[in-house]
């Protein structure tokens, strides 16, 4: 007879089906994420600029209603309006990814609690899909989510004409967000999975920023070059932009050198981030 | 025999000095300070193969070609006046430009570049459908040219940015690093006055931040002193504004890591404002480090480089004030800083499972 007998049972609910698994981390994730009450309203805060732009998109399109404010001033609602919009936009949803993404990975990295998620039916991939969902999803609501509102609002005002002449626009913004997105999400969790002090990798990803683009301007103000802009981050962006918003492209054909860095970056992330979450540590 | 103060003040020194050079979590900051370094080497490096380049251009030329016959070339001409006046160029290079018409469609124009030289001056003269559309000429840079683009990158990328992150990651690893690493209570625990150990920490974050980034100036200026055969003025005054700028920001963010959990968000809040600054009303200015450095230069420099015409028209230009006031200013400033970050440190309270 036993000393001490323990009883229990195994767990008898439902299980989540296996390719919905990776949304339980979005969940708990984003949920934790919410609790700094400074971040939620730097979050809520980042709909000023989208909504300033609709009140814009409203009134460019009531010429009546500018008349009777004796506003002189037009607006026009173009390529180059929505690439404005964009450009503050995820400028907005970076600084979000600067605060938000370190904890993503990093206290589990250096907690220990890698091998508690990788120890149940849960695979690297769906580990990864998890985290990476939850700065998709938030950096889906910032950027192309409002832009494809502020261009559905235009399409309703701004008559036929238009619609028929700038229809290819709405793929192109969310074309355009989703390079910047995913870009994004894996530099931050690369950052997040490497530096184990998310103040230090929130800071890391601030100065790959700033740093970065001041970098850029230095070296094509000395330099007497133009290459420089492809050590800014923002910048590398606009120049795709441009050709995905068919905008005047740049004066050096830089667009196809940015889009290899692009992908360059994308890469060394995702292999970065793969090299670090196993379930083994080597204690040294 | 010195004074007990001084002693543990010292002894704090010693410890947090090694830790400031050679922290493993301090390792990038070398990297921001070798960052400009590496440009300015770069330049040179050009400079040097754009003289030589010159003087084989100007040896390839069909005919002896003076500045006056590139002065009569303009845009618009057509290729053959450019090629009757100048001769067939040393260098020729086919290279296609894009655009987008009137219907969208991207069109790819085949232009040509003409390259010559008179030995001093490189003339690149872009031929597009026929005619001039574009003439560029690139002198070698004189002291003066490289004076200011000295000023203008120490102003608005080495202050402003290589400082700037070099003492976040310097001066916050002071405190906050000491939180991360859970070691801070060995420190509270030591019977000695917690200001004592404040003062031993920053000035240690401040010997190694001034030695890495005025080394960096020093090395800069050498640089591009071995380009002219000269050495450019003022260089003692960029080191001094180096050690001020370390001085300041450093007294900032060693408060910013006592009073923020994540010191991040209050120095990218530091980083728009100072950012912000030429921007800004002369009385707003004043309230930000970058303004008294900014006073201190040598050299004034408006606006950074690659600032669009539109944002140049925004840039306003305080009333200047002397260097003592400047300096004093500083000081100040760094003064009251440090004065609340010493009384911040006497009520912290240590709470690891926080951060």
């Amino acid at each position: 007879m036993a000393v001490y007998r323990q009883i229990y049972r195994g767990y008898t609910g439902a299980l989540t089906p296996a390719w919905s698994r990776f949304s339980i981390l979005y969940r708990y994730a984003r949920r934790t994420l919410f609790q700094s009450k400074l971040l939620f309203g730097y979050f809520v805060a980042c709909f000023i600029i989208p909504l300033v732009d609709l009140i814009v998109i409203y009134a460019m399109n009531n010429p009546t209603f500018l008349a009777r404010l004796n506003i002189g001033l037009v607006i026009h609602i173009n390529r180059g309006f929505f690439n404005s919009f964009l450009h503050y936009q995820c400028f907005m949803a970076f600084l979000f990814t600067a605060f938000a993404a370190p904890g993503l990975i990093s206290p589990d990295l250096a907690n220990g609690g890698l091998p508690l998620y990788l120890s149940r039916p849960f695979s690297r991939a769906e580990y990864l899909a998890g985290k990476f969902a939850v700065l998709f999803v938030l950096l889906s609501e910032l950027t192309w989510i409002p832009g494809l509102l502020l261009f559905a609002v235009e399409c309703s005002v701004g008559g036929a004409a238009w619609r028929a002449d700038n229809l290819w626009l709405g793929p192109a913004i969310v074309a355009a967000s989703l390079v910047w997105i995913v870009v994004l999400a894996l530099l931050s969790l690369a950052l997040s999975a490497w530096i184990k002090w998310r103040v230090v990798a929130g800071a890391a990803l601030l100065g790959i920023y700033f740093f970065g683009a001041g970098l850029a301007g230095a070296v094509n103000a000395v330099l007497q070059t133009q290459n420089g802009s492809l050590l800014d981050f923002m910048e590398l962006h606009l120049i795709v932009w441009r050709g995905l918003l068919r905008l005047p492209p740049p004066p050096l054909a830089l667009e196809n050198e940015a889009w290899i860095v692009l992908v360059v970056i994308a890469v060394a992330s995702l292999a970065l981030i793969l090299r670090k979450i196993r379930p083994l540590e080597v204690v040294k | 025999m010195p004074s007990p103060a001084l002693a543990q003040i010292t002894a704090v020194f010693r410890l947090e000095v090694r830790k400031s050079f050679f922290a493993r979590r301090s390792l990038w900051v070398y990297l921001l300070a070798l960052a400009p370094l590496l440009l300015f080497f770069g330049y040179t490096v050009q400079t040097r193969m754009e003289s030589a380049q010159r003087q084989q251009l100007a040896a390839q030329n069909q005919k002896p070609l003076t500045a006056a016959d590139f002065a009569a070339i303009h845009r618009g001409m057509s290729e053959a006046e450019v090629l009757s006046r100048l001769g067939p160029p040393p260098r020729r290079i086919t290279f296609r430009q894009r655009r987008r018409d009137t219907h969208d469609n991207i069109v790819v124009d085949q232009n040509q570049w003409y390259r010559y030289s008179d030995g001093s001056t490189d003339y690149s003269i872009v031929i597009a459908n026929g005619t001039v559309g574009r003439i560029r000429s690139n002198t070698a840079p004189s002291v003066n040219d490289l004076e200011t683009t000295f000023a203008g990158i120490f102003q608005f990328f080495f202050l402003r940015l290589a400082v700037f992150f070099g003492c976040l990651g310097i001066f916050m690893n002071l405190f906050r690093g000491e939180l991360l690493d859970k070691s801070l209570h060995f420190y509270f625990l030591a019977p000695l006055r917690r200001s004592r150990i404040l003062a031993g920490k920053f000035l240690a974050g401040l010997a190694a931040a001034i030695t890495i980034f005025c080394l960096s100036v020093a090395l800069q200026l050498f640089t591009l002193a071995r380009l002219t055969g000269n050495s450019l003025p003022h260089a003692a005054s960029y080191i001094a504004i180096t050690a001020l700028a370390c001085l300041g920001y450093g007294a900032v963010f060693l408060a910013a890591g006592l009073l923020f959990k994540n010191p991040v968000a209050p120095a990218a809040a530091l980083l728009v404002w100072e950012s912000l600054n030429p921007f800004l009303p002369a009385l707003l200015k004043k309230f930000s480090v970058i303004y008294y450095l900014g006073q201190l230069s040598p050299v004034s420099v408006a606006s950074g480089p690659g600032t669009s015409a539109l944002f140049a028209l925004l840039v306003s230009t305080p009333d200047p004030i002397s260097p003592l006031a400047a300096i004093l200013g500083l000081i100040l400033l760094t003064a009251l800083v440090l004065a609340y970050a010493t009384r911040r440190v006497r009520t912290l309270e240590i709470d690891y499972s926080s951060e």
